[in-house]
């Protein structure tokens, strides 16, 4: 439909858009969409694995966050923290959590956040530099560092039979993590301690764009099992495997709550005996019943309330910050010149 | 190196004050605690070196969560690590604070933020004996408990300022105004008078649930000189109790005491305004000897000219109502005769300070309401006299408390004949005469009667409407304590009266109970009180 001078209304666009997206959608989830998942990745019912949830030893959790605090046009000022927490008989054994982290972004050649931060977590300069050019990557880098840190001081804390759990891939994003992800998975070893990373939301697709864990859900339902299950996957059947160099797991699909929906893409250190795959989802299966998340290991979400910075505490270093530029004799212009822009300013209207 | 530390996974977060105001404090306690509406709590302010005292109001589950239904999602059987973010968030009506001196004082200030709340001991009460009065009725409550050693006790010089009792039935009240007698008799600062047309009050009546016989005031023995009965009951019964044989003669009654026992049309209130100052006996004897059958030659056949002259106006059948019911109060009272009174005697015992008994079991509520608005006329026209006449100070004056049992009857909104009471109510604490208003409908109870009261025992009272009327009276604030009224159970009684700073919970004493501890206390040598000396 036109309007009289034969251009499309404003509202007809987005109908338009709206229409294409849906069918899109819906061509991402057709109607024999687990066969497809089956004959493509050669899934048969047996690839299932029921496991029986269990809880037993210490599970323990690491979790990271990162806020920028304050931005100016050159350079950002960022927090960052993280947190482990283990639990044991039910309930939670220890919660450790580092300070909050203060540091500079888009000035690492002058200032040396991140090397400085690697140096005092690792003992070591940083193999690789962390580039300038992206203010919210280079906040998440460092608090991955941070994160890799406090799993290597929870891995010590843990004994044989224990379980590791991580937020996020056996596979780090920056090169100077990923010795020290090795070190964390022969650390693990060495101690025989369980290690597994959970990723909440996966971007791994098969068949030429399918979302992966939908398509492991609809399959398990259509043959009738029952969660809790773990799929492993060949890899190589899928659409694609970024920073393959830098991978240390196996990919499997793990669903711990049989009345819950959800499913999680789960790595753990390659190659995966298949009992290790088992006992580790049985683990969190055996921490995944609590009624908030019920599905998700519990252990996960209170590390992550641990870690997480809100917007009070980033209020507080705000206020913390203009105190001490204040006591530095840089007065409120000088801050508002740095780092006031007209964000701050539209965003009260 | 970066620090990493254990937090510790005790919670100091729970039982210290987070808010709000002079006039309501919260905090949060874990939610698996124990506490009740009712509980009175110490929250102790290091920096200001205050201790303040609040009363738990109500409880309510919060928690940290920013989702409001996180408790009622499916499959929510199973959580861990609660304690730390679910919690009972406290409401506490503050009751005032204990200086550095030891001092009580009002609520005028907030205690230093993040204060410790504690269960408080009975040590932490001492400074209430010092402002507890001579009527003791009870020990304070403290939610679910009490508090043995804090004795709850009303002040004498107040009950003239009249006290109200509110329970619903089975709560209490008979008790209650039991253990409120025998502390009488035993303070004996004033004189209390009960009309009892249920015959329990002087020995008791029926069985205690444990299946004891209950008692009544003549078993206190110790007390038995502040206690004078008089009763309508046989010889057997007046020796056993030492009681008084009861009667009223002619001359006790008044013709607005018809307006109490008998609804009357314009015209009969006219009769009863225009004979409102005619000797009783006169009263009787008119009607008795007088027939209205004729409605122009009863008044030339009578001999009672000056009564005929005043009411010759009115049609025979108005005048043959009257006839009819004064001659339903002579025949219904056994004890109204002609000459012959016990007021005499009962004056002189309120006027000794001795709770007086009015026993008249089996008789009606006619009778009983005939014997109270009697006396409750005689006692105001006295002390009324009496303080015109000698001019009395404060400190002499004779000072009574009468009872009402189901006030609403004489003391509702819209009641008609019932002046004496409202006088009593309205003026009576100028001339020392107090009222005791007993009811379990104070709803129905005429709001400027209760402006009056200036003590309250307010027991169980189910009905919101009860409670509101309670509640906007009352000299001190009962509306946040609500919940604690309506949670009362039988035998408790929230008291807010002059003299004790803040409203107090308290559990009555079980009379028989309380008896038998009085009888305990050593008695007074026989000679106390007598010249030792030539």
């Amino acid at each position: 439909m036109t309007a009289g001078n034969g251009r499309r209304t404003d509202r007809d666009e987005y109908r338009r858009d709206l229409s294409t997206l849906v069918e899109r959608i819906r061509s991402l989830n057709p109607p024999d969409l687990a066969s497809r998942f089956a004959a493509h990745c050669g899934i048969l019912a047996g690839s299932y694995q029921q496991v029986t949830p269990v809880q037993e030893g210490t599970v323990a959790a690491v979790d990271g966050s990162n806020a920028v605090v304050v931005e100016s046009g050159s350079f950002s000022i960022a927090a960052v923290r993280a947190a482990a927490c283990g639990f044991s008989d039910g309930a939670r054994a220890f919660r450790s959590v580092t300070p909050l982290r203060l540091a500079t972004l888009g000035r690492e050649a002058q200032d040396r956040s991140f090397a400085d931060l690697y140096q005092e977590c690792f003992g070591a300069e940083p193999e690789t530099r962390l580039s300038d050019e992206d203010p919210d990557r280079a906040a998440a880098v460092l608090r991955d560092t941070l994160e890799y840190w406090v799993a290597l001081q929870a891995a010590e804390r843990l004994s044989a039979g224990n379980l590791l759990v991580l937020d996020g891939a056996l596979r780090v994003s920056h090169a100077s993590h990923d010795p020290v992800l090795v070190r964390l998975m022969k650390t693990c070893a060495k101690r025989r301690v369980h290690l597994v990373a959970v990723t909440k939301r996966t971007a791994a697709t098969w068949g030429g764009g399918f979302p992966l864990v939908p398509a492991a859900v609809a399959l398990a339902a259509s043959l009738s099992i029952p969660p809790p299950w773990v799929l492993p996957m060949d890899e190589s059947r899928l659409d694609t495997t970024r920073f393959s160099q830098w991978k240390h797991g196996a990919l499997c699909i793990a669903a711990l709550h049989p009345r819950s929906p959800l499913a999680f893409k789960i790595e753990v250190p390659a190659p995966a005996d298949q009992a290790e795959v088992r006992r580790i989802v049985s683990l969190l299966a055996g921490w995944s019943d609590d009624g908030r998340v019920t599905g998700y290991p519990y252990p996960l979400l209170d590390v992550h309330r641990t870690a997480r910075i809100r917007a009070d505490a980033v209020q507080q270093v705000k206020n913390d910050l203009m105190a001490g530029m204040g006591g530095a004799g840089l007065d409120l212009s000088r801050f508002r010149n740095l780092f006031g822009d007209y964000h701050g300013e539209l965003e009260r209207y | 190196m970066v620090n990493l530390n254990d937090t510790d996974l005790s919670d100091p977060s729970k039982y210290r004050l987070i808010g709000d105001s002079v006039l309501t404090y919260r905090f949060a306690i874990p939610y698996q605690e124990s506490l009740f509406v009712g509980d009175i709590l110490k929250i102790t302010d290091r920096e200001k070196d205050l201790t303040f005292l609040a009363k738990v109001t109500d409880l309510l589950h919060e928690s940290n969560f920013e989702d409001e239904k996180w408790d009622r999602r499916p499959h929510t059987e199973q959580f861990y690590g609660l304690s730390e973010d679910v919690y009972l968030v406290v409401e506490a009506l503050p009751l005032g604070f204990v200086d550095g001196r030891g001092v009580f004082r009002r609520p005028r200030t907030v205690p230093t933020k993040f204060s410790r709340v504690e269960l408080p001991e009975a040590r932490d009460f001492a400074f209430l004996q010092q402002v507890m009065g001579d009527i003791q009725v009870g020990v304070m409550k403290t939610g679910q408990g009490v508090l043995k050693d804090v004795r709850v006790a009303l002040h004498s010089r107040v009950m003239p300022q009249h006290m109200g009792v509110f329970a619903t039935t089975g709560m209490g009240k008979s008790n209650f105004m039991k253990v409120f007698c025998a502390s009488s008799m035993k303070a004996r600062q004033f004189g209390l008078l009960l009309v009892d047309p249920h015959g329990e009050y002087v020995a008791g009546k029926g069985t205690l649930a444990g299946g004891q016989p209950s008692r009544g005031l003549a078993h206190y023995q110790a007390g038995r000189d502040g206690l004078a009965l008089f009763t309508i009951r046989d010889e057997a019964f007046r020796k056993t109790y030492s009681a008084h044989h009861l009667f009223l003669e002619h001359d006790d009654f008044r013709a607005p005491d018809l307006l109490l026992l008998f609804d009357h049309s314009p015209a009969q209130r006219e009769v009863i305004e225009i004979l409102e100052d005619t000797r009783g006996s006169e009263l009787v004897r008119f009607f008795r000897t007088t027939e209205f059958d004729d409605e122009k030659a009863w008044a030339a056949a009578t001999p009672h000219r000056d009564l005929a002259r005043r009411l010759q106006q009115f049609s025979a059948s108005t005048l043959s109502v009257m006839k009819r019911r004064i001659e339903i109060l002579a025949r219904n009272n056994p004890f109204l005769r002609e000459k012959g009174s016990s007021v005499p005697e009962i004056l002189k015992a309120l006027s000794e300070n001795r709770v007086v008994v009015i026993d008249i079991p089996n008789l009606g509520e006619r009778s009983e309401l005939f014997v109270l608005s009697v006396l409750a006329r005689t006692i105001l026209n006295r002390h009324r006299g009496e303080a015109r006449g000698w001019g009395m100070e404060d400190a002499d004056r004779q000072e009574v408390l009468i009872t009402i049992e189901e006030a609403q009857r004489v003391l509702g909104s819209g009641s008609t004949g019932t002046q004496v009471f409202r006088e009593c109510a309205m003026e009576g604490r100028k001339f020392g005469v107090g009222l005791c208003v007993v009811t379990q409908q104070p709803k129905n109870i005429d709001p400027r009667v209760l402006a009056q009261l200036n003590t309250y025992v307010v027991m169980g009272l189910s009905d919101r409407g009860d409670r509101d009327m309670v509640a906007g009276h009352a000299k001190q604030d009962l509306s946040r304590m609500d919940t604690e009224i309506q949670t009362l159970e039988p035998g408790e009684a929230i008291i807010s009266t002059l003299g004790i700073p803040f409203p107090v919970s308290t559990r009555i004493h079980l009379f028989e109970e309380y008896v038998q501890d009085l009888n305990r206390e050593t008695k007074k040598p026989i000679n106390e009180g007598l010249e030792t000396r030539f």
